[in-house]
């Protein structure tokens, strides 16, 4: 359950002078002893869009729910004149099961504008709870920001590359700044979490004698996807490729987009009538799991998970990452040349 | 023929992270019981809707109530619509309900094994795997006997085409150490040991699991971890309710020391005090926790047990704001019994670690809170800079909270602001609750998992339990056989327990923490 945090009006919270951050989120929990701070990691927001802090809030609200944090936001304005560090502080708080105390978590928003934009990294680190994991949710395209100083400190590095305008330019800076790092910092793709529910269906499926049986027959794939997912489609694709040990050729591998959510269907069919597929039915609740070898056929059900991207991200974060095996995957996709 | 094995799915290997069930059926006696009900079905509804459960698991629920595979799914529904930790979807059950099928026999009539063997069979090959059995006696102890002899002359203790067979059993294990052997036997004679999981529903909790991270995953506690450093343990479990829902039949015959000290607290003491297990393997973990139990100081004569054992009934009080009956005149208790259900126990382990260190177990019923934890206290800091300020709460204690809050607290001393030098305790904690987000599994849904899978580390093994009552044994000898049995003492309901309690602390300059 969500509580009221402890400052209220506008929505990013209470306004502060930079230098008074700390002073300023001291007094908000003086004398509310039925709160109680809560902080696991430190989770940085960082993003160039107009309006990102408010949406930004929203995500910490709900990401809270399971992993307590010190969240840091940070919205930068790089194209504006007049450099200007604006920040506001307040706490998410959720009630917790046993005893009626509420547990929150820091927010602490930035709002960068002009030259300030090259204070990032300072503004994080300045921020930093010690000792704690520095989780850093990098939105959009990776900018000149993005920069040694900041990346080398980083634990966990989130993105989302559905919202890439290139995924080849910016999974090379990805790939460029994780092996400067010393391979310091664990990547997690958000759009990883978007196809693990077809994945756990597709694993089931597989437990399945009938399915495996078929396994070296298959040999052609098609993936609907909805507008913007057709990375997500390659990358799910190249995952199978990847598990099945098949080298897919172009008109071995189909993505059709249509429909709205990131991905509907998963077809991998081989002669003779052999089929499985993974559905998501519009409105249903989860996955519906066909496997069809010559007369034989076999129906499941697997969990859908969530499009909700606070959800995910929240999911991915309790996940681990194997960022070798990520790149390795995206290197299949880019290859293939589309 | 290839079998239904996740193993050797190359699209399963990054889901796993420990061994992986194996597809199966799952056989429960005693399927219409309230344990069935509210336990194993959430458990494996949970399980398969977390994706966990292997996709071609059947469960037989094997009664001795006429009732059809429709019906019992009604039924199941029904309680897991009450259950489940994640709720219930009528679209997920429908397909869930599937798997269950009802299969009425009484325990003793041979015709049912063999019906059930053809319908054990009728489901491998459905499968088209190995036939594996998982076995689950969820009936009442009477029952035990019958139902594995009719296994055993049935074949049934045996896989199919490769497969396994497994027994689950459920606690009690016996009322003594004659009976629990006499039971370990009879298992024995029907499954290899290890084929057999005597559940112990303690093991499976997210802290108990805990105190082997705690202990051997850090590395500033182990160099403290013994008799230089510590100065006794507490483990309490406590209950703020009598006997509810008919339990009192039961119970009357059992009592605290059988129900709960000789399996669930004797585990936890085991975790506790265990050497380092070589690796995390079912038999080298358990290997160090039956010596811990094998080293525990067993009590030869009636004055031994009236020394370091008190036991006792609640007489009428209040709690929780409702007035409270006592034991005697609770529903199904003997007006005249003389079982505990209150017993505080001071215990020894004789081993190099631990010599000179007591540890100290209480449960009870109608006590004023739930809860159960064990709680670790260092000896004193040598004060030579402190010695002139009071010796309240000095000591620093590691607290394991088992249920409910499940987590682990460190108290330690710590100065209050201001020009004096007053010290106060203050305490570091850690909250499963507040610290991970997500609910953990229930117990027994990780249970099954690892019995499908073969992982025994978290069940009892056969010499554990014939260990622990080694221990009890004397004990209800001298409360049941002697000529001058130690007394009865008594304690109001909502109190922390019988005064006699509180001495047995306070003769070793003691008292037991305040919780």
């Amino acid at each position: 359950m969500t509580t009221a945090p402890p400052s209220s009006g506008c929505p990013l919270g209470q306004e502060t002078d930079v230098s008074c951050i700390d002073s300023s989120l001291r007094a908000l929990w003086a004398g509310n002893e039925a709160l109680t701070k809560a902080s696991l990691i430190n989770f940085a927001v960082y993003a160039e869009s107009p309006g990102s802090l408010e949406v930004n809030t929203s995500l910490i609200q709900a990401v809270t729910r399971d992993h307590a944090c010190r969240a840091i936001l940070i919205a930068a304005h790089p194209s504006e004149d007049e450099p200007q560090l604006k920040a506001w502080i307040t706490a998410h708080c959720q009630l917790s099961g046993t005893g009626g105390k509420s547990v929150c978590s820091e927010q602490i928003a930035f709002e960068l504008s002009g030259h300030l934009r090259d204070a990032l990294r300072n503004v994080v680190f300045a921020h930093l709870e010690s000792d704690l994991p520095l989780v850093f949710f990098w939105q959009g395209d990776f900018s000149p920001r993005w920069e040694p100083h900041l990346y080398r400190r980083i634990d966990r590095l989130v993105i989302d590359s559905t919202t890439w305008s290139d995924p080849a330019v910016q999974l090379e800076r990805l790939r460029t700044a994780w092996r400067d790092s010393g391979s310091h910092f664990v990547v997690l793709d958000v759009a990883w979490m978007r196809i693990f529910p077809f994945r756990q269906a597709l694993a089931g499926a597989f437990d399945t004698a009938l399915a495996r049986t078929s396994l070296c027959r298959l040999n052609a794939l098609r993936i609907t996807h909805g507008p913007g997912h057709r990375s997500t489609a390659a990358l799910f694709a190249s995952w199978i490729a990847y598990k099945a040990g098949w080298s897919l050729q172009p008109d071995e591998r189909v993505f059709v987009e249509d429909g709205t959510v990131p991905l509907s269907r998963l077809e991998v069919t081989g002669p003779g009538g052999c089929r499985i597929e993974v559905v998501r039915e519009e409105g249903a609740q989860f996955l519906h799991v066909h496997v069809q070898v010559d007369e034989e056929e076999i129906t499941q059900v697997s969990p859908l998970g969530t499009d909700d991207l606070a959800t995910l991200v929240s999911e991915r974060l309790s996940r681990g990452g194997n960022t070798p095996l990520y790149f390795k995957l995206w290197r299949q996709v880019t290859g293939w040349g589309e | 023929m290839s079998t239904d094995v996740t193993a050797d799915n190359p699209f399963r290997d990054e889901f796993l992270t420990r061994l992986s069930p194996e597809p199966c059926t799952l056989v429960i006696f005693g399927a219409t019981g309230d344990l069935t009900h509210k336990l194993l079905i959430p458990a494996l509804y949970n399980l398969a809707l977390d994706g966990e459960l292997p996709p071609t698991l059947k469960v037989v629920a094997f009664a001795r109530r006429e009732k059809t595979s429709d019906e019992i799914r009604a039924e199941f529904a029904g309680s897991n619509l009450k259950q489940s930790r994640q709720g219930h979807s009528s679209e997920f059950w429908a397909g869930f309900q599937e798997r269950i099928i009802y299969h009425q026999s009484e325990f003793g009539d041979a015709a049912g094994y063999a019906s059930l063997g053809r319908l054990l069979a009728e489901l491998d090959a459905a499968r088209g795997g190995a036939g594996n059995r998982l076995f689950y006696l969820a009936s009442a102890p009477d029952n035990f006997e019958e139902i594995l002899s009719h296994l055993k002359e049935a074949g049934l203790n045996e896989g199919c085409h490769g497969g396994w067979a497994r027994i689950i059993v459920e606690k009690p294990i016996g009322k003594d150490l004659a009976s629990a052997e006499r039971l370990n036997n009879m298992v024995a004679a029907v499954f290899a040991e290890k084929n057999t999981y005597r559940i112990d529903h303690y093991l499976g909790k997210e802290t108990a699991q805990n105190i082997i991270v705690t202990r051997f995953g850090n590395s500033i506690f182990e160099p403290l971890w013994n008799r230089n450093y510590i100065d006794h343990v507490q483990i309490t479990c406590a209950e703020n309710f009598g006997m509810t829902g008919g339990r009192g039949a039961y119970y009357d015959k059992a009592g605290a020391l059988r129900d709960m000290v000789q399996n669930h607290l004797l585990q936890l003491l085991s975790l506790i005090a265990m050497e380092p297990p070589t690796d995390l393997s079912a038999d080298s973990v358990r290997d160090e926790k039956v010596k811990a139990l094998r080293a525990l100081r067993k009590f030869t004569t009636v004055d031994e047990v009236a020394q370091n054992v008190v036991r006792g009934q609640y007489v009428a009080g209040s709690v929780n704001g409702r007035s409270a009956v006592g034991y005697r005149d609770e529903d199904r208790v003997n007006p005249d019994s003389q079982t505990e259900c209150y017993v505080a126990v001071r215990a020894f382990i004789d081993t190099w670690r631990w010599q000179g260190v007591p540890f100290y177990i209480r449960v009870g019923k109608q006590l004023p809170k739930k809860a159960t934890e064990i709680s670790v206290h260092f000896r004193r800091a040598p004060h030579v800079l402190f010695q002139t300020l009071p010796a309240r709460g000095r000591s620093n204690v590691l607290v394991f909270r088992i249920q409910p809050d499940e987590g682990v607290s460190l108290r330690m001393l710590g100065k209050v602001p201001g020009l004096a030098m007053r010290m106060e305790p203050v305490k570091m904690d850690f909250r499963y609750a507040t610290s991970f987000g997500k609910a953990s599994p229930f117990a027994y849904e990780r249970l099954l998992l690892d019995a499908m899978a073969g992982d025994a580390t978290l069940f009892a093994r056969r010499d554990e339990v014939e260990n622990a009552w080694h221990f009890i044994d004397p004990i209800e000898q001298a409360w049941h056989q002697a000529g001058q049995p130690p007394a009865m003492t008594t304690y109001p309901a909502g109190s922390w327990g019988p005064a006699e309690a509180d001495e047995l602390m306070e003769r070793d300059g003691r008292s037991w923490r305040r919780i």
